[in-house]
């Protein structure tokens, strides 16, 4: 289900609310837990009931190896359990998202044709999978809590961070699930939650999808675009995946709120990074969270010296890259990310500084170009954009209407300027202006939701 | 009550009301067709939208009328087959239900959604060479038809859209100045077409402009592609075939024609490379539909009108010559109701328009006549090009035309 869709703003997101707060009421806290377990499978199953068993397979064969780890704790049982829990976990992702790519370009190298594999990516996969995978390892760590089975099933299903995250950390979500304060309808946060699903929902519905068709148009035809044209094209890209990954998050986040359980951010005005390192600090913030914390630090993060720590930069970006799809392009992005960062680094280590407008327009100009890579087709297709941005195709003419370029500066104007969406739920004072200015902000996204469109995150 | 939940309440309130005055609003103004409720001269009559929605409006229109027969088919249909012949007055409520771009994918799952709503006794479609592309796709709109067939409560949801509020302030604004597009039976109403092609300069103007159309809008550039199939997906025989069978199935009386189309449109084709494509297009629609024809005892039948002869080559007036008046055609794709009539009296059998004219146009099409017809036309469609030399070189110059404006050359 689409949190821009008619069926989830009017019928499952009240009613899974108010029947939440009902059974609250009524004293029945594990109850209103399994109604949040039941309401975001069926969340998960709306679009496509055929992976249903393979959530509830996945969750159940998690929680069987996270026991089995504490009963086993110490012993060498303990750590191949472990080991067990990640490469199943890891095997099944692996699967659905790489095996078509890994026949194909053995296929390629073999000089064979093996068809083509009709898998489809089960939605949510890589979310619920690296959610898991922390739990196990923090299990092992004992550095997790040991929840009943109902609470961790809630904790991986849980419908807002489900198809595209927040990637939850189980610390952060299991005691608030848990938290008899939390389980009582509280009017301030039901109302400030509405403020940031309305302002994600705006981020989507008005700016993103608006985008989305210089992007798509541009994207379909890369040989085509001369220099002012292939510019808009990525520009409207970086700016529409910002809009559409942001927009869910923040819908996500004000949805969980309005039932008291608060999702950590995601984005921190990515675009106002004045480096690399700052961008990933402020861009997909619990991705960057968990590679750190369960890929590059346990690689040996900066602790062997400039080309050990180079080497698992590079490591954590490809592979980071590849999380996002099976493709070349994706690793040609997570590459370019990893050696920005090592180049980066050797910078800052040799004491060079530059000044911030500087910094801030390498920083953009880097990322809008590598995301190129991350929304092209094919390895080719980025190129041929990039040929058109490198002005190979001339100059050209501004093709864009009047329309398309006051949506377009009014992204890149709230994507560098504006606040926080998070920022404005919090600090806004709930009076009349602010709830006419909301009421009529949410009607008007109702009204522009006339098509089925899918957040680009769902593909990951 | 504390802060919060009033201003809980106040957004609530805010967009709501919102929301159904835009919502009442575009329900008073219809202007996509929907619903017919309020039509007033000078008001709404007039539907400058109403053709970019057609997917939509005829869906409204089989839920709204419940019609027993009915026309499928593209624009070609819906502007040249009328719904005032004899052969539907056994009908009532008969309805053109054919919509501009219509692919044969598109036509059969309208037809099958349709049934479901109303049950239909009788249908006729035409066949378009160019909406059997199965580069074309399917048009988004169409699914958001169907579920307005499937559930009254999708219908509604349109009216609750920005895009419909601007179009019913389009609608208001430019209501004395408009000539409605559709009658109340789907048609398109030959008046509207009439007054389009004196304004656009004339028949030889819209002729061109047709042509070149085609070349832009049928076929997906800079490749010109046509193709039957498209991946693994079904082909859009199979479409054809599925739709026959359906009708078998449901005992649904069924006619298949091959729209009329002016010979320069077929010379088109042929300039285009695309003559050898034409002719396995008919021959793989007969001997899909064969069969199924033979099984439904003379209810299912298939017949070609896309042919030369009299008809398909009526002369076009001059370039300036804005008054005269075709008798056939509209333009080179679109056949006038006139055209229409002799095509469903052909069909029926019923001579209500007077003997069919000339003789040997407008054949039933068998797996055992179908390669001897193709031969004919291929002897016709010769003559036709030794004897027009110089609308040949109009049309020629016509396409490359519109091909350099894509940056493509024509080989």
């Amino acid at each position: 289900m689409l949190f821009n869709s008619y069926a989830f703003i009017f019928l499952f997101l009240p009613v899974t609310v108010a029947v939440y707060f009902l059974i609250c009421r009524l004293q029945h806290a594990l109850a209103a837990q399994v109604w949040l377990v039941a309401a975001s499978l069926f969340f998960y199953a709306y679009w496509n009931p055929v992976y249903l068993p393979l959530i509830l397979g996945s969750i159940g064969f998690n929680y069987a190896v996270s026991r089995t780890i504490l009963i086993c704790s110490g012993d060498r049982t303990a750590r191949s359990a472990l080991a067990f829990g990640v490469a199943a976990n890891l095997l099944l992702l692996g699967y659905y998202k790489y095996t078509g790519f890994f026949l194909q370009n053995l296929g390629a190298m073999a000089g064979a044709n093996p068809g083509l594999l009709n898998i489809t990516l089960p939605l949510g996969i890589s979310f619920f999978t690296f959610t898991q995978i922390a739990f196990l390892v923090d299990t092992y760590r004992h550095q997790a809590s040991r929840p009943g089975l109902v609470n961790y099933a809630l904790f991986v299903s849980y419908f807002p961070h489900l198809l595209a995250g927040p990637i939850l950390h189980h610390r952060e979500m299991m005691p608030q699930f848990e938290d008899a304060r939390n389980q009582r309808l509280l009017p301030e946060n039901f109302a400030r939650g509405l403020l940031q699903f309305t302002l994600g929902l705006a981020k989507k519905v008005l700016i993103a999808d608006q985008l989305a068709d210089i992007a798509n148009a541009g994207f379909s035809q890369p040989g085509q675009q001369a220099l002012i044209d292939a510019w808009c094209v990525s520009l409207a890209y970086s700016l529409q995946l910002y809009f559409d990954f942001s927009g869910y998050t923040d819908m996500a986040l004000g949805a969980s709120r309005m039932l008291n359980i608060r999702l950590p951010a995601n984005f921190d005005v990515p675009y106002r990074a004045l480096s690399i390192r700052d961008f990933w600090r402020r861009w997909h913030i619990t991705l960057s969270r968990f590679l750190r914390e369960y890929l590059y630090v346990p690689l040996g993060g900066n602790r062997g010296g400039a080309l050990a720590t180079a080497r698992n930069i590079m490591l954590t970006f490809v592979l980071g890259g590849l999380w996002h799809g099976a493709g070349w392009t994706f690793l040609a992005w997570g590459a370019l990310h990893g050696m920005a960062l090592v180049v980066e680094r050797a910078w800052r280590g040799a004491g060079a500084a530059l000044p911030n407008w500087l910094a801030w327009l390498l920083t953009f100009t880097f990322v809008n170009i590598a995301w190129v890579y991350f929304r092209a087709a094919s390895l080719a297709d980025a190129h041929a954009l990039l040929e058109g941005m490198a002005g190979l195709r001339g100059t050209g003419a501004l093709s864009l209407g009047g329309r398309e370029i006051a949506v377009m500066l009014l992204g890149a104007a709230l994507a560098l300027f504006g606040n926080k969406a998070a920022d404005l739920a919090e600090q806004c004072r709930l009076n009349v202006r602010t709830a006419l200015a909301t009421g009529a902000l949410l009607a008007t996204c109702v009204l522009a939701l006339t098509t089925t469109s899918p957040f680009l995150y769902f593909n990951f | 009550m504390n802060s919060a939940s009033r201003w809980f309440m106040g957004v609530l309130a805010v967009a709501v009301t919102t929301a159904v005055s835009v919502g009442a609003f575009n329900v008073v103004v219809d202007p996509w067709g929907l619903n017919y409720w309020l039509q007033k001269e000078g008001f709404n009559r007039a539907k400058p939208d109403v053709v970019r929605y057609s997917r939509l409006a005829k869906a409204h229109a089989v839920v709204r009328l419940k019609p027993t027969g009915a026309v499928f088919g593209t624009s070609t249909a819906e502007q040249g087959l009328d719904m005032a012949h004899p052969v539907w007055h056994d009908y009532p409520r008969a309805q053109n239900l054919g919509f501009a771009g219509a692919t044969i994918e598109e036509i059969q799952l309208f037809v099958q959604q349709a049934h479901a709503v109303s049950k239909l006794r009788r249908i006729v479609i035409g066949l378009d060479f160019f909406s059997f592309n199965a580069n074309l796709g399917v048009n988004p709109q169409l699914q958001e038809a169907l579920g307005a067939m499937r559930n009254p409560l999708i219908g509604w949801r349109p009216y609750f859209s920005w895009k419909m509020f601007a179009a019913s302030l389009d609608t208001l604004l430019q209501q004395p100045s408009l000539t409605p597009y559709y009658l109340m039976n789907g048609q398109s109403d030959p008046a509207f077409m009439q007054q389009w092609v004196s304004a656009s300069g004339g028949h030889r103007r819209v002729f061109l402009f047709s042509e070149r159309g085609l070349v832009k809008g049928l076929l997906p550039q800079p490749s010109l592609r046509f193709e039957l199939q498209k991946g693994s997906a079904p082909s859009s025989i199979d479409h054809l075939r599925e739709l026959a069978e359906f009708a078998q199935r449901e005992g649904i009386e069924l006619r298949l024609f091959f729209s009329p189309t002016h010979a320069r449109l077929l010379e088109t084709i042929r300039i285009l490379k695309l003559w050898p494509h034409f002719e396995f297009w008919k021959q793989q629609a007969v001997l899909a539909v064969e069969p199924i024809a033979q099984r439904a005892n003379g209810r299912i039948s298939i017949w070609d009108f896309a042919d030369y002869s009299a008809i398909t080559a009526e002369p076009l007036p001059a370039e300036r010559d804005a008054t005269t008046r075709m008798r056939w055609f509209w333009d080179a794709q679109h056949y006038k109701p006139e055209l229409g009539n002799l095509v469903l009296d052909r069909l029926f059998g019923s001579g209500t328009a007077g003997a069919f004219s000339p003789p040997g146009y407008g054949v039933q099409v068998n797996a055992a006549n179908i390669n001897k017809h193709l031969l004919g036309l291929r002897g016709r469609q010769q003559a036709y090009e030794a004897a027009h030399q110089d609308e040949l070189a109009e049309i020629r110059a016509n396409i490359e035309k519109a091909l350099r404006t894509q940056g493509i050359r024509l080989n």
